[in-house]
């Protein structure tokens, strides 16, 4: 199904980057805001890597034609949805084309387009998070499973550390290898891209941190039961330390929890960019040991750095999106920390992150505890 | 055994002696017998004892405790260099925020300061206009470099903006439309002779932030700031049209922000006086500027009156902070220095293990990133501080593009000082950026240097209210408190 992604940015790049993951629909325009400045230029502008070979086009009504379905995707940028985007879905459902939301909707909008769809008799897929129906764990259940399956943890300092990137690359390259691979991505439309969304239980205000735990581990086991797969991986949304008093990214309490139910063989953080010294890494590895219990094997460096002084004056998260060819030129030194740190944006860093992942859990492998 | 020494700054206070240590940023309290120990360790003069002083310096038990908890580090800055400077032209390419665009440079008022008056190294009051063509181009600058930001601000300038008003009608109505998906807002300083009712409502409809400049009572107002034709003052002028915009748009008129060029001719207490007292201006925002000293062709002595009535305003202001006084005796003119002083004493000392083998003092921005400004040509500077005849200070052209080169050299200006700039105390606090080093043609070491003592100097002060503040009980806390009720 012929499909136009809007309003396109950065958020949707990954997914356009690695579109043989997403089976049903060929991505065939992106289209976003004039004001987001990516008008005729490459998609690959929105994440600062390679081109894509999409060019993007701020004219919404003009790309209908080229589609049979609009993606209306979730998005980093501040944008007015009820203004903006809103008429446009309507626009679309008159023209008769396939509606799927990413975007998170509140009930009442979720309800009018869903009516709107009925309507127009348009398929409508939303893809946003789900209310959970939850029951309490009774005591004699609330017990967790050992996970037999290797399983490699993505985590970040923050939002905008290319997670996303380095789950999808890994689960391309691993595939590629020949492995079966199990997985659960941090947003809420991973099965568009074939595995797991990061489950909405997870997110509940209802569910006592103690059940999410245990829930986890049984979602998991299930997976692993269900897929018999060669590895699993998992992806951990946010960041897993605040950043500091201010930016406190929900204190890595999702990481935490995830880390609880789960233990990995190979976790992978991805770092803002900045030049940092060997002790950084080494502190960052305890960090993550004490508080997790797990080792970080590789890092990622991302082509984002944090923006530390406009963060302080703006009271606001804020990043510096840098070009990833930059990215490779800057890892170089670490080689003499004796620390592995890739650029998932670079197609040779792709390949070699997944490479080390796999050579290191063939050496675990090695040692087969029954 | 120089290396040893630890990098502080002391200072004392009636009611106690403190360290300001550097690599921490902490401030300590000691006793007096370890404060004047580290004075002599400090004190150059005293090179004959050092051996003996150093002896004492290291065992002295609360030395050492001290040194143990992290404190009293003599490690410095290896290397001046800019954080930014590494990813300037992706900084510059995602993260501009405003530009100012100078569609004039004819202005109907000739004030005695005006950086174009003639006072100061800089272009004169000109009849030359920007172009639409050239407002386009600017604002699609802004837009094309914005990718980081969500918000981004379009300013007028001049002279006087609003006697191109049909040009920034047009350049609002353009920005609004490319900026599609993308805040923008407007801004806007003007002298507030020209409104009319059309101007008015067409920058209400759009929400553009007005600052006007108003210096004080008639004869304060109208010492400075006359008309170019008649020469006569404008403060009769510029009341009447504040009345009429508040009369008929009290809710718009609210979000004014004042601007008080401050001149040291004048008596304090009657600019205190008169922005406390009069109605117009009662419930409006207020900011206060010295006239400025930099670019100035003449030496402006300072009015010691001037300072008196300050200084006491000042210890007005600390009596409130300190429950004593009411709120209401304190003038409006001094109100933002406490929260000036709470800022950079609780929510900017931030603290740290030790100062970074490279880094920048603080002082400058991201040059172009914060305030880029267009001059009716499309020569780009990077604010509209700076003086328009400065050659290290433009940046670019709008057809052309960012001159990183010059770029880098504005935001490393702390390398043409290197060595001063690692040894000083007031490095991360530092407000000098490179407008303090611009000779027009060149970036000056010398004239950089020739502030760095009044910027110590103010930083002591700054310390010094700070710790004595504390010392009677004053609370920095913020009171924002959240509490679960239970029941």
């Amino acid at each position: 199904m012929k499909t136009l992604i809007y309003p396109y940015d950065l958020q949707f790049a990954s997914i356009v980057r690695h579109k043989d993951l997403v089976k049903d629909l060929e991505i065939v325009a992106l289209v976003s805001p004039r004001g987001w400045s990516m008008n005729g230029k490459d998609g690959g502008v929105a994440d600062n890597a390679d081109k894509l070979g999409i060019i993007v086009s701020h004219e919404f009504e003009n790309s209908l034609n080229l589609c049979d379905a609009v993606l209306f995707s979730d998005y980093v940028q501040k944008l007015d949805f009820e203004s903006i985007i809103f008429p446009k879905i309507f626009k679309s459902i008159e023209l008769k084309k396939d509606i799927i939301i990413t975007n998170p909707l509140s009930k009442k909008n979720l309800d009018l387009i869903s009516k709107k769809c009925d309507e127009n008799k348009v398929r409508f897929e939303y893809y946003g998070p789900s209310e959970v129906d939850y029951e309490e764990i009774p005591d004699e259940v609330g017990f967790i499973h050992d996970i037999n399956t290797p399983v490699i943890f993505v985590v970040g300092m923050g939002e905008r550390t290319n997670k996303f990137e380095v789950q999808l690359s890994l689960r391309e390259s691993i595939q590629k290898i020949g492995y079966k691979v199990s997985q659960i991505g941090t947003r809420s439309y991973c099965e568009l891209l074939g595995f797991h969304s990061f489950p909405s239980f997870m997110y509940s205000k209802k569910i006592s941190e103690t059940d999410k735990i245990i829930y986890f581990n049984h979602f998991v086991k299930d997976i692993e039961i269900k897929e018999q797969p060669d590895l699993i991986i998992i992806g951990i949304p946010g960041g897993i330390f605040p950043i500091n008093n201010k930016f406190l990214n929900n204190f890595g309490i999702l990481a935490y929890e995830v880390s609880q139910a789960v233990t990995p063989d190979s976790t992978i953080l991805s770092l803002y960019y900045g030049e940092y010294i060997s002790k950084y890494f080494t502190s960052l590895k305890e960090s993550v040991r004490y508080r997790f219990g797990c080792d970080v094997n590789c890092f990622n460096m991302s082509n984002v750095a944090f923006d530390w002084t406009d963060a302080k004056y703006e009271n606001k998260l804020s990043y510096i999106s840098i070009q990833s060819k930059y990215i490779d030129k800057k890892i170089e030194p670490y080689k003499v920390y004796n620390q592995k740190v890739f650029n998932i944006l670079n197609k040779n860093g792709n390949q070699d992150m997944a490479q080390y992942i796999i050579d290191l859990l063939a050496d675990f492998g090695q040692t087969e505890c029954v | 055994m120089n290396n040893e020494r630890p990098f502080i700054h002391l200072f004392y206070t009636k009611g106690g002696y403190y360290i300001f240590d550097v690599n921490t940023n902490a401030i300590i309290k000691v006793e007096k017998k370890e404060y004047n120990l580290l004075e002599d360790l400090l004190n150059k003069n005293t090179l004959l004892n050092n051996d003996f002083i150093y002896e004492e310096y290291k065992e002295n038990a609360k030395i050492i405790s001290l040194k143990e908890k992290g404190y009293l580090s003599s490690k410095k800055t290896k290397e001046i260099i800019h954080p930014i400077s590494d990813i300037l032209e992706y900084y510059l390419s995602s993260k501009i925020k405003m530009i100012i665009l100078q569609v004039t440079q004819q202005c109907n008022l000739r004030c005695e300061y005006c950086a174009y008056s003639g006072s100061y190294i800089n272009r004169k009051h000109k009849n030359v206009r920007m172009s639409f063509e050239t407002a386009k181009k600017g604002i699609d600058f802004l837009i094309d470099n914005s990718k980081d930001i969500d918000e981004v601000n379009v300013g007028f300038y001049g002279g006087e903006p609003l006697l191109e008003f049909e040009l920034v009608k047009k350049a609002i109505l353009y920005a609004e439309e490319v900026a599609e998906g993308k805040k923008i807002t407007f801004s806007f300083t003007t002298n507030g002779t020209l409104f009319t009712k059309e101007v008015i409502e067409f920058l209400m409809k759009h929400d553009v932030s007005i600052t006007i400049s108003l210096d004080g009572p008639k004869e304060v107002h109208d010492m400075n700031r006359k008309f170019a034709v008649s020469g006569c003052g404008t403060f009769e002028k510029i009341t009447d049209n504040l009345e009429f915009f508040k009369n008929n748009y009290p809710e718009y008129f609210k979000k004014i922000l004042f601007n008080a060029v401050i001149d040291y001719k004048s008596s304090f207490s009657c600019l205190s006086e008169f922005f406390t007292s009069y109605d117009v201006l009662k419930d409006s925002y207020l900011i206060t500027s010295e006239v400025s000293d930099e670019y100035s062709l003449e030496q402006r002595n300072r009015n010691e009156d001037y300072d008196v009535q300050l200084s006491y305003e000042m210890f007005k202001m600390y009596l409130a902070k300190l429950n004593r006084i009411d709120n209401k005796n304190v003038s409006k003119l001094v109100t933002s220095y406490f929260d000036n002083l709470r800022k950079k004493m609780i929510t900017d000392r931030l603290r740290k293990e030790s100062v970074n083998d490279k880094g920048h003092h603080g002082g400058p921005c991201v040059p172009g990133a914060q305030r880029l400004f267009m001059d009716v040509d499309g020569n780009l500077f990077p604010c509209e501080r700076v003086s328009e005849e400065s050659d290290v200070m433009r940046i670019g052209h709008i057809n052309n593009g960012f001159d990183y080169n010059k770029i880098r050299n504005l935001l490393n200006i702390g390398k043409i000082t290197e060595a001063n700039c690692i040894d000083c105390w007031a490095f991360d606090y530092c407000s000098l950026c490179a407008t303090f080093a611009d000779e027009l043609d060149e970036l000056s070491a010398k004239k950089k240097l020739s502030y760095c003592q009044s910027v110590r100097y103010s930083l002591e002060d700054q310390l010094k209210d700070y710790c004595m503040l504390n010392e009677f009980g004053c609370s920095f806390d913020d009171s924002n408190i959240l509490r679960v009720v239970e029941v």
